[in-house]
């Protein structure tokens, strides 16, 4: 439990870094958003201009500005995702490694731990980090809704589109952590965690510019918890039994990485 | 009872050698040295028996518990459980610099449930004092000796069976190594064995009771450190009778007729003593006075200095300094069925 308590104390200033920025942003965007439908007509002509495959790779071909929900879902909650598993990413990619990176593992390993015990406390802080980054998204989210939206809008999609948020940065925290389990060095980790999410996230946005990338949108943990596809048909259960299929084997490989790995410091 | 046991214990990084086949015994109670240049190994067997690292092949054993090497055996006690025993100080400290050190030792005893929170708070008190270290200070502040006072604290707190210190003394000043040296000396007397690694040889020679010596991964003796003090070399010092003696001097005075006349070359007039099988690290001073080591029989070396009896004004026979011997075994120069060596021929990688 001890580890635990320690990650949680030392990831709480990032943690507060990201979240307050986020919520902070979506604050701004829920808060603009009478002003956006007042202007709606102007708007909806301005996007109706852009070709039909870069509104597609929005999902504005499907959602509605004039929707209260439909705008969050296309300005902040895009933004909420990408840094969102940015964020979770570095966390599970870092939470390992460190030891090893900052020479701290020659005072922990050597402390009656097993491995295992090791993983599952530092990955119990980091999930406890991804609910809490969430929770807090969430939370301002209807807040903002509460204090500026006049409109009628259905609270179930939006707490359905910041579940699709958990599962994604999750899967996202669960692959940086077998990362973590694996390579040596902390910068290192950075890098591949960093590199891996913009990759995936622009492969999520030209998979939809041309038919013959269709196939690549599996790829992407991003393309499980579109906005436009939980607004329309709800959170598919099949979406998240995949990412939790991908967070419980990442995590499980973790283990096993870790167990064997030879620590140098 | 062993504190420490290993057998054939190998590590290679990738194709580069850690260890090779070691064999070591360390019986529990005693203080044990560990020797041996930078890159010998020392630091690969220490966190091969932490379980830092899997060996590639051979086994440890702690306290008669394997730590390693034996993956597919159903073992009694997981070996991390071992290192409850342990307490350890790596040869660089690191810690989280965020931490007080006060936090820093809490959370070091934190992950030693059955030991009561009340002694291992006592002893931490007891022994930053003994080490004036300030427990309110931040670990990012510290000195490089003063983060090894918390290393040493961390490693003590707890009360150990076992002790495995990597360079302890490094970084510390003179007057916190010798509380250092009075702590683990009371620990020891209490039953704690201690094993530890150094560059130090003094302080080996001073406090161990039996020593190991590495190279190039391979053990190359392990031995009381009386023995390897007394059985293996000789520190020789012969001051030369002044060239200008007559033959009548006291040096020649002794009976026997001499074949040298001490007008000659004194490395010439000297060479029945330094071809003598044995006989290395050959030291002059100004053509007056010679060392040397010298490994063998007391009377064939005798006889020898009897030879050149007249040119010798002084002699001193006495035990090396261990770093002698460790020089010795470190040029090659020690037979191997004498100081036990493994031989040195076998395939490297």
């Amino acid at each position: 439990m001890s580890i635990l308590l320690r990650e949680i104390r030392a990831g709480r200033n990032s943690w507060l870094a990201w979240t307050v920025s986020l919520c902070f942003l979506t604050f701004l965007i829920v808060w603009i958003y009478p002003a956006v439908a007042r202007s709606s007509e102007a708007f909806i002509q301005y996007v109706d201009s852009l070709p039909p495959q870069l509104t597609a790779a929005f999902g504005l071909d499907r959602i509605s500005f004039a929707d209260p929900v439909g705008f969050f879902g296309i300005e902040a909650y895009s933004l909420i995702l990408l840094f969102g598993s940015i964020y979770t990413a570095l966390l599970g990619a870092t939470i390992l490694v460190k030891e090893e990176s900052e020479k701290t593992a020659e005072f922990l390993l050597a402390k009656p731990l097993s491995r295992a015990a090791i993983v599952s406390q530092k990955a119990a802080a980091v999930l406890v980090y991804v609910a809490l980054f969430n929770l807090a998204v969430t939370v301002v989210s209807l807040v903002s809704f509460r204090l500026f939206v006049e409109q009628s809008y259905r609270i179930g999609t939006i707490i359905q589109l910041m579940a699709g948020s958990f599962f994604c940065t999750l899967t996202f925290a669960a692959i940086g952590l077998l990362l973590s389990s694996a390579l040596r060095r902390v910068r290192t980790a950075y890098t591949l965690a960093l590199g891996g999410v913009l990759a995936t996230y622009f492969l999520s946005i030209f998979s939809e510019l041309s038919d013959k990338l269709e196939w690549v949108k599996y790829l992407t943990p991003f393309r499980y918890v579109e906005a436009a596809d939980i607004m329309t048909s709800g959170l598919s259960p099949t979406s998240v039994a995949l990412l939790l299929g991908v967070t419980a084997a990442s995590t499980g490989a973790a283990y096993l990485v870790y167990g064997r790995k030879d620590i140098h410091v | 009872m062993l504190a420490i046991e290993t057998k054939g214990l190998t590590k290679y990084y990738g194709r580069s050698r850690g260890i090779i086949d070691l064999n070591l015994e360390v019986p529990e109670g005693q203080i044990f040295g560990f020797i041996g240049p930078n890159g010998a190994g020392k630091s690969t067997t220490i966190r091969t028996l932490l379980g830092f690292l899997q060996p590639t092949r051979g086994e440890a054993r702690i306290f008669g518990h394997p730590v390693c090497g034996l993956r597919d055996a159903k073992l009694p006690l997981p070996p991390w459980q071992v290192r409850a025993e342990i307490g350890y100080v790596p040869a660089e400290v690191s810690y989280y610099d965020e931490m007080k050190v006060r936090e820093l030792l809490a959370y070091s005893a934190s992950f030693y449930p059955r030991r009561s929170r009340q002694e291992i708070r006592s002893r931490m008190q007891e022994l930053a004092e003994i080490f004036a270290l300030n427990l309110d200070e931040r670990i990012d502040s510290l000195s490089h000796g003063n983060k090894k006072k918390v290393a040493l604290i961390q490693a003590l707190q707890h009360r150990p069976r076992l002790l495995i210190l990597d360079e302890p003394t490094s970084g510390l000043d003179p007057l916190i190594q010798a509380r250092l040296f009075s702590v683990l000396l009371e620990e020891n007397r209490a039953g704690t064995t201690i094993f530890f690694s150094s560059h130090v040889l003094s302080e080996v020679q001073r406090f161990c009771h039996a020593v190991a010596i590495i190279r190039e991964g391979r053990l190359l003796a392990v031995d009381k450190v009386e023995n390897l003090l007394a059985k293996q070399v000789k520190r020789v010092r012969i001051l030369l009778a002044r060239s200008t003696a007559s033959p009548s001097s006291p040096a020649s005075s002794i009976g026997q007729a001499s074949p040298v006349s001490p007008a000659t070359d004194p490395a010439e007039a000297m060479k029945p003593v330094l071809t003598l099988a044995g006989v290395s690290g050959v030291e002059w001073t100004n053509n007056k006075s010679l060392s040397f080591l010298y490994r063998g029989d007391v009377p064939a070396l005798l006889a020898t200095l009897n030879q050149v009896a007249p040119l010798v004004a002084d002699i001193q026979i006495e035990e090396p300094s261990l770093e002698e011997v460790f020089l010795s075994f470190y040029n090659g120069e020690v037979d191997d069925k004498d100081a036990g060596v493994e031989p040195d021929t076998s395939e490297r990688r």
